[in-house]
């Protein structure tokens, strides 16, 4: 990321090549991934409520959770009732609860006492946690009471790109032209039969025949890009050369 | 190979003279050549001030011939793009050049019409070995 007059500016990536006709029919017109999806790890940390009491409370990015015997959702009340087993489960409920809890983060008891937080991959970092007794331990990945650990939360988005027909035009009865889609089967941008002539280079965006309505787009994370044939395999040409411009974003900035 | 090692796009953008670039001898050098490196150009466009009326012209690094522009469309201030049909031939975009050879637009003949060209070119570096820089 380049920064020039305070200004934050991605870099333009290329990911380019030639496919097979095979690569781009793929499957039943699967494709062939040129970019491959990497996987999302998210930003972890655990809460473990053992022997809670009234009045024990645990503060995550500055919103305070306390035990009572009575739970109240509304007011960040969990109960410290029933044993560790329900204590977590009511302290989860809390932190999820979409009006006051934490926006962001996702809790789950993952086992009887322990409660599981997970960052969504753009929430900013670091989450800070604090505990107001033993009876309550917040341990993150990294070690210490706060999550910092940046997760692997990349996000691809197209800003342009070509294709062009090798060995002559894109053929095939049912195929309607070629797809630049996500590995989820999105199309970023879709090229048109008629235009995929022998050598012709064919950009994205291109009036009519080069429709690129997801251009710009940021995909989610952990989405790669592929390239296929639309309604049917592609004949007649036996190559596709592909040029793909795209920037990489970051979610779980640290702050 | 993961989403951030694949290369990043780099850009030259030059706005040249008729006499920088045609003539016996003439051409410019895009981009210079570097110990050890070798460009792909992925992209590019060119743009003529005057209707060029003489010559084609030449993008390439002397032994691969990147893109040839037709001067049929170096029609004033269009921008003629790579691999359009017909008036931009070219078949050796994506094709990984010559290492240490710089990137050169050129043409042997005289232009008598036209008066500059700009032109806006997109590549990548490689090692020899054939590592993507980023």
């Amino acid at each position: 990321m380049a920064v020039i007059a305070g200004i934050q500016y991605p870099k333009i990536r290329c990911c380019y090549g030639r496919l097979t006709t095979a690569q781009v029919n793929g499957t039943t017109q699967g494709g062939t991934v040129v970019l491959p999806a990497q996987a999302v790890t998210t930003s972890k940390a655990t809460i473990t409520c053992t022997t809670v009491v009234n009045a024990d409370y645990v503060t995550i990015d500055g919103i305070r959770f306390t035990a009572a015997t009575t739970a109240i959702q509304a007011s960040r009340i969990f109960t410290s009732a029933g044993g560790d087993a329900a204590v977590a489960a009511s302290l989860a409920a809390c932190i999820n609860r979409k009006s006051t809890g934490l926006p962001g983060v996702t809790a789950a008891v993952t086992s009887g006492s322990t409660v599981t937080l997970t960052c969504a991959p753009t929430h900013p970092l670091p989450v800070t946690m604090t505990a107001s007794a033993g009876t309550i331990v917040c341990v993150a990945a990294s070690g210490n009471p706060n999550i910092t650990t940046v997760g692997n939360s990349r996000q691809i988005t197209v800003v342009d790109g070509w294709v062009r027909a090798i060995g002559g035009a894109v053929g095939g009865g049912s195929c309607t032209g070629i797809n630049v889609a996500t590995t989820g089967g999105v199309a970023i941008a879709v090229f048109i039969k008629a235009a995929l002539t022998e050598g012709a280079v064919l950009r994205m965006g291109t009036a009519t025949n080069g429709v690129a309505a997801n251009l710009n787009l940021a995909n989610a994370p952990g989405v790669g890009l592929k390239i296929q044939a639309v309604g049917a395999d592609v004949t007649t040409a036996t190559h596709l050369d592909y040029c793909i411009y795209y920037t990489v974003g970051k979610g779980n900035t640290a702050t | 190979m993961a989403i951030e090692t694949f290369p990043t796009v780099r850009t030259v953008y030059r706005n040249l003279t008729v006499a920088q670039v045609y003539g016996a001898g003439a051409g410019y050098v895009l981009v210079p050549g570097a110990k050890g490196m070798r460009y792909t150009v992925t992209d590019g466009w060119v743009r003529a001030t005057g209707n060029f009326g003489n010559a084609h012209v030449t993008i390439g690094d002397g032994t691969t011939t990147v893109v040839t522009l037709i001067h049929e469309g170096l029609t004033n201030l269009d921008i003629l793009r790579f691999g359009v049909a017909t008036n931009s031939v070219a078949t050796e975009l994506l094709t990984t050049l010559l290492v240490n050879t710089p990137i050169r637009i050129y043409s042997d003949a005289l232009e008598t019409t036209g008066t500059r060209l700009e032109v806006c070119l997109d590549y990548v570096v490689s090692h020899t070995g054939g590592t993507a820089t980023g």
